[in-house]
């Protein structure tokens, strides 16, 4: 079964190659669990709206080579979290807010491990180097903490150093 | 001291709670400094009340002693008592460093600055109550800025990287120490997901130099008590117990009771990992660390152990540490103990004979770690693991149960053993070692 037909939740339908959505965990399982055997079946995803989806699929085919990531070993020193992104993921992801969240939200409901990362990352940029008023700025929080609730949050902070 | 103060602590502070307060800097006085807010928080220390503390960070003056003042928090009311050897006034009069003073709100502090020794002239503060700013008109203004329907996206979210649990601490991976603890401030959702992750990141550090190393005990008291506890610490020993007459100005006695008062249980700290540092001159500086692991050996999953220890004295007598008790920890996995000596190397010979009886109680706690590490001056080191050997392997010789029970346990061991040891004993301990291995040690590298 060399193709899946995809409904995204606004209805839409989207032919892919079964071997570029391998990386999705989730529809993986949906190919298996549902018993697909014909290019005529359709997984229904209800959370993945049609632009995300090609959105997705974008990335997916454009990683449907890469080799499955290795596991840290346990007895390894624990190591920073790799923040490198390559030249085209970077332009991929150039997108609005919104659109981003969507794709993370995709990402994660899929359960696509390299783009959920890479999403990650992205917002992870995002906030690097800002201040609690800039980020709450930026994402539009508002801020609910008391000033004696902030005054013991910094406190605490100045005594914490990287283990 | 701290040790015969009974009473309930939450009674006394339902009792006594004093009002916020803060030292400010007044005018001009080109000294910065962090304020500390107190009262809220504070709890009683019995007889000595409560400090207060001015960190002087970034040090700009060579303030000299470094212990500048000590507020006392004491049945609702506030006492000041400047530092051995500091000039502090207090509205305009010298106070006297031997007693205590009453301090009102309002009270003009000054303190006598120097640089490079010459003096700078005073560095003016005002003790007042703590007023916070109200974060209403801020609330207002995110709120009147996002016009109430703020960023959304398909589904009708906002987008707040806090939404999903899942997601949102998959970002937080990616961030460092000082990102995180810019997070926690972003909002009550942020702090709660933020904050345990902080907590495991983090190591508290009692080491400071900058200030009289025992304020480190009470500040923490002070300031991070009633909120959960933090698991990991680095206590390094500055002091060596004082012996009669070496402890002219009270500095260790003070720290050792200071230390033994921080201790206290009732303080219900949950350490999980430990770093332990400072010299051992004699066996009362080593019943210290023997004290401060076993007062955490219910939680210790992590110990690193420095133990630099005096063998000889000046008059060539060895000194004699305590081998008494065993170390049994529930939860440790992974140990690091490095052993060193005060000694001069040069004049500590291989021929010149001495015992390490103590290895035994550390080599007891080896018993269910998963990965040891043993580092220092490799004839010591040499001593450990041959001590450990020497036990471990008696055990598997007369209990074949733990002989099972041993099996797989330890992922890896790491050594120095002297090269210097003598064919013997490195015969002997690679017979044993071969022996051990076979009973399951994964790894195990003498260098």
């Amino acid at each position: 079964m060399p193709f899946v037909n995809l409904e995204s939740s606004d209805g839409d339908l989207v032919k892919v190659d079964v071997d570029v959505i391998k990386c999705s965990v989730t529809i993986n399982a949906l190919i298996e669990h549902l018993g697909l055997e014909d290019d005529n079946e359709v997984v229904p995803l209800q959370n993945v709206g049609t632009e995300t989806l090609h959105k997705v699929l974008a990335w997916a085919k454009h990683h449907k080579d890469d080799l499955p990531s290795v596991d840290d070993d346990e007895d390894d020193p624990p190591r920073e979290r790799r923040t490198d992104i390559t030249t085209w993921d970077a332009n991929f992801i150039k997108m609005e807010q919104i659109q981003l969240f969507d794709l993370i939200l995709a990402a994660n409901y899929l359960d696509i491990s390299g783009l959920l990362d890479l999403g990650c990352k992205i917002v992870a940029d995002m906030i690097k180097g800002k201040t609690a008023d800039e980020i709450r700025t930026m994402f539009n929080i508002v801020n609910d903490l008391t000033p004696q609730e902030q005054e013991q949050i910094r406190k605490e902070n100045e005594w914490c150093e990287e283990k | 001291m701290g040790n015969d103060f009974k009473e309930d602590c939450s009674i006394h502070r339902r009792i006594f709670k004093c009002t916020d307060a803060v030292v400010k800097p007044k005018y001009n006085t080109d000294c910065e400094m962090w304020s500390y807010t107190i009262g809220d928080k504070f709890i009683l220390r019995g007889a000595q009340g409560e400090f207060v503390f001015l960190n002087l960070k970034p040090v700009k003056w060579n303030w000299s002693p470094t212990s500048l003042v000590e507020i006392y928090c004491e049945s609702g009311r506030y006492f000041i008592k400047p530092g051995e050897g500091n000039l502090v006034m207090k509205n305009g009069v010298i106070l006297d460093t031997t007693a205590r003073r009453l301090l009102c709100f309002g009270a003009e502090l000054g303190f006598a600055k120097y640089r490079n020794d010459i003096s700078g002239g005073l560095a003016m503060f005002t003790f007042e109550k703590r007023e916070y700013a109200t974060n209403w008109d801020q609330s207002r203004i995110m709120r009147q800025n996002s016009g109430g329907s703020g960023l959304e996206n398909s589904a009708g979210l906002n987008f707040n990287p806090g939404q999903n649990q899942v997601i949102f601490s998959h970002i937080l991976s990616f961030l460092s120490m000082g990102n995180l603890l810019n997070a926690r401030l972003v909002c009550k959702q942020w702090g709660d997901q933020v904050t345990p992750i902080v907590r495991k990141k983090s190591i508290i550090n009692f080491a400071s130099w900058m200030i009289t190393p025992s304020l480190r005990f009470t500040r923490y008291v002070h300031e991070m008590k009633n909120v959960a506890p933090w698991p990991n610490w680095q206590i390094h020993c500055p002091y060596s117990v004082p012996a009669q007459g070496n402890d002219e100005k009270g500095q260790a006695t003070k720290y050792f009771a200071d230390l033994n008062w921080f201790l206290n249980p009732r303080w219900e700290h949950h350490v999980k990992t430990l770093s332990l540092s400072g010299n051992i001159h004699s066996n009362p500086d080593y019943g210290v660390y023997i004290k401060i692991v076993t007062l955490f050996k219910d939680t210790l999953e992590e110990l690193s152990v420095s133990l630099h220890m005096q063998i000889f004295h000046d008059d060539e007598h060895q000194e004699i540490y305590s081998s008494k008790g065993d170390l049994v920890f529930k939860n440790l996995r992974k140990l690091s103990i490095y052993i060193n000596t005060n000694d001069d190397p040069r004049t500590l010979p291989l021929t010149r004979a001495f015992s390490t009886p103590w290895m035994k109680t550390w080599a007891g706690a080896v018993k269910r770690v998963d990965s040891l590490d043993v580092s220092g001056l490799a004839l010591l080191g040499s001593k450990f693991v041959e001590e450990l050997l020497k036990s471990v392997y008696s055990r598997l010789q007369d209990v074949p149960d733990t002989f099972r029970k041993f099996k797989g346990r330890w992922k890896k061991i790491t050594s120095e053993v002297a090269k210097t040891s003598g064919k013997n004993l490195m015969k002997n301990l690679r017979k044993k070692i071969e022996l051990v291995a076979n009973g399951g040690v994964a790894a195990l590298a003498i260098n």
